[in-house]
């Protein structure tokens, strides 16, 4: 694994003109827009570099050779998971010092423990959404993945916006106002409780699409 | 080394069925047409393909399940699969350094300076002829016990090929037990390097003789129409319609040259039998 990680991380580097131009344009961007968007931009980028090399990989049939070192598919696999998750909280952490950066640059007041909370919340957030693309990539490739990640996406969105108006026309009154007490229980609760009960559930996906990812390279042929 | 018993691999337009095997010390060599089946063994071989039928041994692992242990032990050269083409060798010695534990970085970069390869250009500004010394130069520098080529020596020119297949011998020469399966569809190549040879044509194995044999006993009959009629035909393998009559293939060539002394008998190589049995009539 150690072999495929050096790879990774030497294929990036040759692409270092890229992330001075990312890194430019995050820095202007935050000036411009939320201040919170040069965390949410960086952890985007850093966490979605796993897929630019599993297209490096496949790019003029590569892949049977790297099959052919001592490396499993499976190997492959969680060494594309613990390289998305160092991308992640490198870039994460790169988001979030120039985010502090730029306000203190603006002179504005803030809560620290407010803004980090804030910053930290886009982490299960993008673990959910490297745990989702990831398998697809592995499956499908670069140019087909688009198309099914866009299905999904379609069917998850479509799923959920009938699955609610069916569910609300089924409620009854006094359901629909246990509901709604319910909900405003959820939101009352404590910031740090949700944000750790959102680390678990992305956490949990992470390590299900690792072993679907596995039982995917596992079975492939090349 | 290689054990492999009714291999079946069944694509929509192709079929392989093929048993072959490479004992411990010996280079055998795959020949075929392109398309012939040589890449297909090959990959299943490296366990890169589920086959549909058979077996397959491979250092006494099933290439399906080898471990990192096993794909250690392997030294191999894919002929149109290698390292991105973004990379310098520079960048690939820190890659094999974490990758097999025996690596011989000492060896590579040694070997990498008397080929003549450029240690920091990218791959993609590389000759044909020297990401082939690379490919070959990466299988042979952890100290595996069975080299796996694929083609090894395709698109290089004769002077590039010999030096190639130098390094292989050199690669021999280091212990008596180590191994090499070879494929390649350029004849000179097998029969100046290899123990035995297999020839495959779609998807069987048609011959399987030692390299001394073929050069040996095998021979070409040239022979006119009437003659034909007229000899012993019981150790003809195959013949061919020519102009004059006909080319036939025998593997008993002193038979013919001791009985029919007026026929002309060449000698027997690989390029005019692979005319004679994957074209003749």
């Amino acid at each position: 694994m150690n072999g495929l990680l050096e790879k990774d991380i030497l294929i990036l580097i040759k692409q270092k003109k890229l992330f001075i131009i990312y890194i430019a344009s995050a820095i202007m961007l935050s000036f411009a827009m939320d201040s919170t968007f040069v965390v949410s931009y960086f952890t985007m980028i850093g966490s979605l570099l796993v897929l630019t090399t599993i297209s490096y990989d496949t790019f003029d049939n590569g892949m049977p050779f790297l099959m052919s070192l001592p490396v499993s598919g499976k190997t492959y696999a969680q060494e594309k998971f613990l390289f998305s998750l160092i991308g992640l909280f490198v870039s994460w952490g790169t988001g979030v010092v120039v985010h502090f950066i730029t306000i203190l640059l603006q002179q504005k007041e803030f809560d620290l423990l407010d803004l980090l909370g804030m910053d930290i919340a886009f982490v299960p957030f993008f673990l959910i959404i490297i745990s989702v693309m990831i398998p697809i990539n592995l499956k499908y490739g670069a140019d087909k993945g688009r198309i099914v990640l866009l299905v999904i996406c379609g069917l998850v969105v479509g799923t959920a916006f009938l699955g609610k108006k069916i569910f609300m026309d089924l409620l009854k009154d006094t359901d629909r106002i246990e509901l709604e007490y319910f909900l405003a229980k959820l939101s009352s609760l404590p910031k740090y409780a949700v944000l750790i009960a959102c680390f678990v559930i992305a956490f949990v996906i992470f390590f299900i699409a690792m072993k679907i990812s596995s039982g995917i390279m596992s079975k492939k042929e090349y | 080394m290689i054990k492999i018993t009714n291999l079946q691999k069944n694509y929509k337009d192709f079929s392989l069925s093929i048993s072959l095997a490479v004992p411990a010390g010996t280079v055998t060599g795959l020949i075929g047409k392109n398309g012939a089946g040589k890449s297909t063994t090959i990959k299943a071989i490296l366990g890169l393909i589920k086959p549909d039928g058979g077996t397959i041994e491979v250092l006494g692992a099933d290439p399906r399940h080898f471990s990192s242990k096993d794909k250690e032990n392997l030294g191999v050269a894919l002929s149109d699969s290698g390292f991105s083409m973004m990379l310098s060798i520079k960048e690939i010695v820190k890659i094999l350094r974490k990758t097999y534990p025996e690596f011989d970085e000492k060896f590579f970069l040694e070997q990498c300076k008397e080929q003549g390869l450029p240690m920091d250009k990218d791959l993609k500004d590389f000759s044909t002829g020297m990401k082939a010394k690379l490919r070959v130069l990466v299988a042979i520098s952890h100290n595996a016990k069975l080299l796996v080529l694929d083609e090894p020596t395709s698109g290089l020119d004769v002077l590039a090929r010999n030096e190639l297949l130098d390094m292989l011998r050199n690669y021999l020469d280091q212990d008596n037990e180590r191994s090499i399966l070879i494929s390649s569809h350029i004849s000179s190549d097998l029969e100046g390097l290899c123990d035995d040879i297999y020839m495959i044509h779609k998807g069987q194995i048609l011959l399987h003789e030692d390299t001394d044999t073929i050069l040996g006993q095998y021979g070409i009959l040239k022979i006119g129409e009437d003659e034909f009629a007229k000899i012993d035909q019981q150790y003809l393998i195959a013949k061919r319609k020519e102009s004059f009559g006909y080319s036939c293939l025998t593997n008993e060539k002193q038979f013919y040259l001791d009985n029919y002394p007026n026929i002309v008998v060449e000698n027997g190589n690989l390029d005019d039998m692979i005319m004679i049995m994957l074209g003749g009539k």
